[in-house]
């Protein structure tokens, strides 16, 4: 039998590495004791939210139930998107060089079983369990529906934010597991680049705005996934227009009737009318409201639309993901590794052809 | 001249400036089983990962059954590889073990089953078919793996040290599985320290030394290469003895003892019986006390020394 009929035939058939992976992963209690621990705890940050998003009444003061399910939706929707970014990496770290550290790697290279479906299955699997993860929440996550203030747009949006993190994250891991050879340096090197993605930006938008008051450069803002979630969720709210109460934005008067009134503004939370209150909002979303100079009826000053970096940020993760899926595609070889191939030219064509596609409508994508 | 099994052409493999194998010309006829023998780092592991296209050669080609090997795909189709150190997923069934690599042979759905089972029967680990593979015995695991090598039905087998930290009894058992798969027509190439275990069941050896091969062929063709010898054990008066026999008829060189056996001297000698029934008699005449005189067996285990301690001495000069 040739190769390439070999590899017809089982181009057909599940990828072997996610039918072992499953099966492996899946027995004993490790990933359902895991499962459990996850829905706990997000459980326990949806009642939180809840209590924080309620509080209001305990001093009288009206609470909005769109305002709850958008605070419970949008903590929810941050504390998922950490999650999949911090367990993406940890369940693909292993992905080569476990293979290699107990020493089954020369066994697995010299079958048939070529690169790109060796770590198609690896990333599949692991992707799989966390869609696990995330499909177990949606009951959980599904709550939110009961208090209103969501709209299906935001839902997506939130999803392919998250989902794309979740693959980022995980092609990390396994460019770290190929590239270094080991798991704990693979854990190391990885968990340092997301600290670095997820700190480094967020700490470099805020010593921008401390310093200056121009709007916070697009790269500070776009590589991070949590500041185009909170680009994408700042949106809820929509902007501020100076006290005009809509169904969508009646909660915006609840900050000032909970006892925020006129005397919070300009203090310390100028965002804090988006209506979203849960811990970290306000670090999140720094950077995303551009302020404006231009003040309402009532003398509010009138907080611009978000700035919609999200758009541009689904653009770098999925350049991120192609990156990583070619060095590690590269570095799993047995021979040649680095030459380039004829694969290597066309995923090159498509990304570039994909990205002259995208600069037509540049104007969207950075709006 | 038929189809070779395996054929390399010049090959060479450095690491830096370490050449670890060096002009390897090796020849294999199907069907043979072939030893491959040599002291640590011979270049014995690099010959085989090159062989089963996991290692890109630094010069030279590989050829198995005339096909040029240049990419792993291709050696994949038509070996088998079983490494000196492996692993196993513990977590797996011994089934699912098998059935993972026919998986990842591209083997159909409707073959595999039959393909796990009859290996599973071939491999007599039938009855742990249900088993993890973390409960199976050293010996039962070393059989697993040769059956993960065989799971495509390859006409090659590269097997490296498969009888490392084997019991007896697991080495019978490997002895008889490798019989049955050269009655089965398979080429295969085990490299292996137990030399006395080589000679039983290899058909062709390869001797290499410094990635050097040094010899190769059957046993009759390379115990030509062997030069006869007689060792000597003559209690006293050592140089005596030595220059006496040194003048003697058929004694092509007398070696000087070895520090672990001062009294035993090695004399390479191409003599026939008379003459070496006139060499003892000389020196029982001149009155030297000797405890031994015979000639030395025509072993695999002397002729791999001999070799190697050959190339050593050359390479000193």
């Amino acid at each position: 039998m040739s190769n390439r009929a070999a590899s017809r035939r089982w181009s057909l058939q599940p990828n072997p590495i996610v039918v072992k992976e499953l099966r492996s992963r899946m027995r004993g209690g490790r990933a359902f004791i895991l499962l459990t621990g996850f829905l706990l705890g997000l459980g326990l940050v949806g009642y939180g939210l809840f209590l924080r998003a309620t509080s209001g009444q305990n001093n009288g003061a009206p609470i909005f139930s769109a305002q709850v399910g958008q605070t419970l939706f949008a903590g929810l929707a941050f504390m998922l998107l950490f999650l999949v970014i911090l367990i993406a990496p940890a369940v693909t770290v292993g992905a080569i060089s476990s293979e290699r550290e107990r020493l089954t790697y020369e066994m697995l290279i010299a079958t048939n079983l070529p690169s790109h479906r060796l770590l198609w299955g690896k990333l599949i699997s692991a992707l799989s369990y966390i869609a696990l993860l995330l499909l177990a929440a949606i009951p959980l996550g599904s709550i939110v529906f009961l208090f209103g203030g969501i709209t299906l747009r935001h839902v997506i949006q939130a999803a392919v934010i998250i989902g794309l993190s979740a693959i980022t994250s995980a092609m990390l891991g396994i460019w770290a597991s190929a590239m270094t050879g080991k798991t704990g340096r693979a854990a190391v090197v990885s968990y340092v680049i997301i600290g670095l993605v997820l700190g480094g930006f967020l700490s470099g938008a805020e010593i921008w705005t401390k310093r200056t008051t121009e709007p916070v450069p697009t790269g500070l803002l776009a590589p991070n996934p949590i500041s185009a979630l909170a680009s994408s969720l700042g949106t809820l709210s929509g902007p501020s227009s100076g006290g005009g109460i809509t169904t969508m934005r009646a909660f915006e008067a609840v900050p000032m009737a909970a006892g925020g009134g006129p005397g919070w503004w300009p203090g310390s939370n100028p965002f804090s009318n988006t209506g979203l209150n849960f811990p970290g909002w306000q670090t999140f979303s720094i950077g995303i409201y551009p302020a404006t100079d231009q003040f309402g009826p009532d003398g509010m000053p009138i907080i611009a639309e978000p700035r919609s970096v999200w758009r541009i940020t689904i653009i770098i993760l999925i350049m991120a993901c192609l990156a990583f899926f070619w060095m590690a595609l590269h570095a799993v070889k047995p021979r040649r590794r680095w030459w380039p191939t004829w694969g290597d030219a066309a995923m090159l064509s498509v990304t570039s052809l994909s990205l002259l596609g995208l600069g037509f409508w540049i104007g969207w994508w950075f709006r | 001249m038929s189809e070779l099994a395996i054929q390399t052409v010049d090959l060479i493999r450095r690491y830096g400036k370490y050449t670890a194998v060096n002009k390897l010309n090796l020849t294999i006829a199907p069907g043979s089983i072939f030893g491959f023998l040599g002291p640590n780092g011979a270049g014995k592991t690099t010959t085989l990962r090159m062989l089963a296209g996991l290692l890109e050669p630094s010069s030279g080609q590989v050829f198995l059954h005339s096909q040029l090997i240049q990419k792993t795909s291709t050696a994949a189709a038509i070996v088998g590889y079983m490494p000196d150190f492996f692993g196993v997923y513990d977590d797996l069934r011994v089934w699912e073990y098998l059935d993972f690599y026919a998986r990842c042979h591209g083997i159909e759905p409707a073959k595999r089953k039959s393909t796990v089972d009859g290996l599973l029967d071939l491999v007599d680990l039938s009855e742990k078919r249900n088993a993890f593979v973390q409960h199976l015995s050293r010996g039962m695991q070393q059989r697993l793996c040769l059956a993960h090598a065989l799971v495509h039905d390859p006409k090659i087998l590269l097997l490296d040290e498969p009888a490392s930290g084997l019991d007896p009894q697991a080495r019978v058992e490997l002895r008889e599985l490798l019989r049955t798969l050269r009655d089965m027509g398979k080429t295969i190439i085990l490299s292996s320290h137990i030399l006395n275990e080589l000679e039983d069941i290899c058909t062709n050896f390869g001797i290499m030394a410094r990635g050097q091969l040094l010899a190769q062929g059957s046993l009759e063709t390379l115990r030509q290469r062997s030069r006869p010898a007689l060792q000597i054990k003559v209690l006293d008066d050592l140089e005596r003895a030595m220059r006496l026999i040194g003048a003697q008829a058929g004694v092509l060189r007398v070696l000087e003892p070895a520090e672990e056996t001062p009294n035993l001297i090695e004399v390479e000698f191409d003599g026939n019986e008379q003459q070496a029934s006139q060499l003892l008699l000389n020196l029982a005449r001149a009155e030297l006390p000797i405890a031994d005189f015979h000639r030395e067996d025509d072993s695999l285990e002397r002729l791999f020394l001999q070799l190697v301690n050959d190339h050593v001495t050359e390479e000193q000069r």
